[in-house]
């Protein structure tokens, strides 16, 4: 991802050559996504999420607009993924523009605003005059491969966990409940889109990677920065639990044929399955944490269900 | 003030801490000394890159005032003739502002303060001295001088302050005022009862801040 970073000679024909022969650096398989691990903070909507040496912290918050004119019916959703040096030296600080930056943020963008994932129209209060603007920015701590994969998770997290304060409308009037008053009310979420990043590498010369007819080259899953560095090729598919591609992003790069990505889909399938899985129980955890009063202060009736 | 902190928390920086007190998280990382951009180069000491990024939304005039506060107190701390032509990158990250973002930044500032003093330590550049940084408020009616005031005694409190001193000597002598910060309504007297207060309590700061970078190079200390 980083341009600044250059890795040794020596170093980069030692990761390539172990890649040759089904190793990586950090003794995971070629198929294997790292480990996530997600935490909530304090308020709704703070998620940070870790892949291996990755951290990446998303906060999501929302106040009131005007919508555009010509979506009267439909808030406002912004994904802000600025990188800031806190991440890596090779990152400056407001530059926006740089390759990897602009793909990150677009990927983030079509996989979770354009595909729909957020309900948008739920968020209309006035038809054309005031809706929520909700707003989710990422923060990248530290940066070692898988932003993409990262962000897409947190953000989708955050999402979930986010709740809004509750509204009642009177005509043009409306009057904005404290988070203490009532009980404030999740977004509309139509499905969960993740991210599943693949690498690939040109175990020949450089011919191959133009002709490109033996198809023998090494994929793998969530690469790490140093081998990010040397790739020669990336996909990034996103899907969702009920087996539907999103989106699939391949810019340029190392040539690969119908029946590879389809492998890929299949291969991203069971990861997304297990990541949503367990947001979804980490979100129930969290709820049932912070509503550990609710059970005994209702005066529900105890039912069978 | 209570507080949590720690330190070589990132891997892809020279230094980095991160420092929770009530409801406030802040991560700051330092790079240096690298090599800077011709504009930020100075040709006898060092260049600070100074950058506060907020937890909800960009970075708006709000922020770039905390830069220019924290630019000022550290400024004087840093040993900065030790590296001239050289820049050094100073970014906090806000998680949660433990504040009110629209009326106050004095969490926000003394925590930037505190968890960037420990980055620097953290990635071993010079300093001359030691800070620590408290936010404090006046209470409505009694008041009361406290230290590290909540979301909601800022609120109620008529003034609120962020006092930034600086220390030599192991942290037990007061060198100097680094920043004093003060908003609202108060006098004379009120303004003196907060230096008295303010020194004891960032003397127990700096004696924990010391404490956490003792124990983090104590283990890799060769005896």
């Amino acid at each position: 991802m980083a341009k600044d970073i250059e890795l040794s000679e020596s170093e980069s024909k030692f990761i390539l050559e172990a890649l040759r022969q089904n190793y990586r650096l950090d003794g995971r398989s070629f198929d294997q996504f790292r480990d996530v691990k997600i935490k909530f903070g304090k308020e709704y909507g703070d998620v940070s999420v870790e892949m291996g040496n990755t951290k990446v912290h998303c906060r999501i918050s929302c106040q009131i607009a005007q919508p555009y004119e010509d979506r009267p019916f439909e808030g406002l959703f912004v994904i802000s993924t600025e990188i800031s040096p806190i991440a890596g030296s090779q990152f400056e600080n407001r530059n926006i523009t740089g390759e990897d930056e602009v793909l990150c943020s677009r990927i983030i963008e079509k996989s979770v605003r354009r595909s729909g994932a957020l309900d948008v129209e739920g968020l209309c209060i006035v038809a054309g005059s005031k809706c929520w603007a909700v707003r989710a920015d990422v923060h990248f701590l530290d940066c070692d491969g898988g932003f993409i994969d990262a962000s897409c998770i947190a953000v989708m997290t955050g999402l979930m966990h986010f709740k809004k304060p509750d509204i009642t409308v009177h005509g043009e009037q409306i009057i904005v409940h404290p988070v203490n008053e009532r009980e404030p009310v999740p977004l509309g979420i139509l499905h969960i889109p993740i991210c599943v990043t693949f690498s690939f590498f040109n175990p020949q010369d450089t011919e191959e990677n133009i002709k490109g007819a033996t198809n023998s080259e090494i994929s793998i899953i969530d690469a790490t920065l140093k081998e990010e560095l040397l790739r020669d090729g990336v996909l990034t598919v996103t899907l969702n639990k009920n087996r539907e591609v999103v989106q699939v992003s391949k810019a340029g790069g190392l040539p690969m044929d119908a029946l590879m990505l389809m492998k890929c889909c299949h291969k991203a399938y069971a990861i997304i399955e297990k990541i949503t899985d367990q947001i979804l129980q980490l979100l129930k955890d969290d709820s049932k944490e912070r509503n550990k009063y609710a059970a005994m202060l209702t005066s529900e009736n105890a039912r069978e269900s | 003030m209570h507080f949590q902190a720690e330190v070589g928390v990132l891997g892809h920086v020279d230094g980095s801490s991160q420092f929770v007190s009530q409801d406030t998280k802040i991560v700051c990382s330092v790079t240096g000394p690298i090599e800077p951009k011709a504009r930020q180069e100075l040709p006898t000491q060092l260049a600070l890159e100074v950058i506060i990024r907020p937890a909800k939304g960009v970075a708006t005039t709000r922020e770039k005032l905390l830069e220019d506060k924290l630019r000022a107190v550290l400024t004087p701390i840093i040993n900065r003739y030790c590296y001239p032509r050289q820049l050094c990158q100073i970014t906090c990250q806000i998680l949660e502002s433990g504040e009110d973002e629209s009326e106050f930044s004095q969490r926000e500032l003394s925590c930037c303060i505190n968890a960037a003093f420990l980055a620097l330590v953290d990635a071993g550049i010079a300093m001359n001295s030691m800070c620590a940084s408290i936010p404090i408020a006046i209470m409505k009616d009694s008041n009361e001088i406290i230290d590290n005031p909540s979301a909601e005694q800022l609120k109620t409190s008529p003034s609120v302050h962020t006092l930034a001193l600086e220390f030599v000597d192991g942290g037990k002598v007061v060198k100097n005022v680094l920043l004093l910060d003060s908003n609202g309504d108060f006098n004379e007297d009120q303004l003196f009862n907060i230096l008295e207060l303010g020194e004891q309590k960032c003397q127990g700061l700096v004696k924990n801040l010391r404490k956490i970078i003792q124990d983090q190079i104590s283990p890799r200390l060769v005896v």
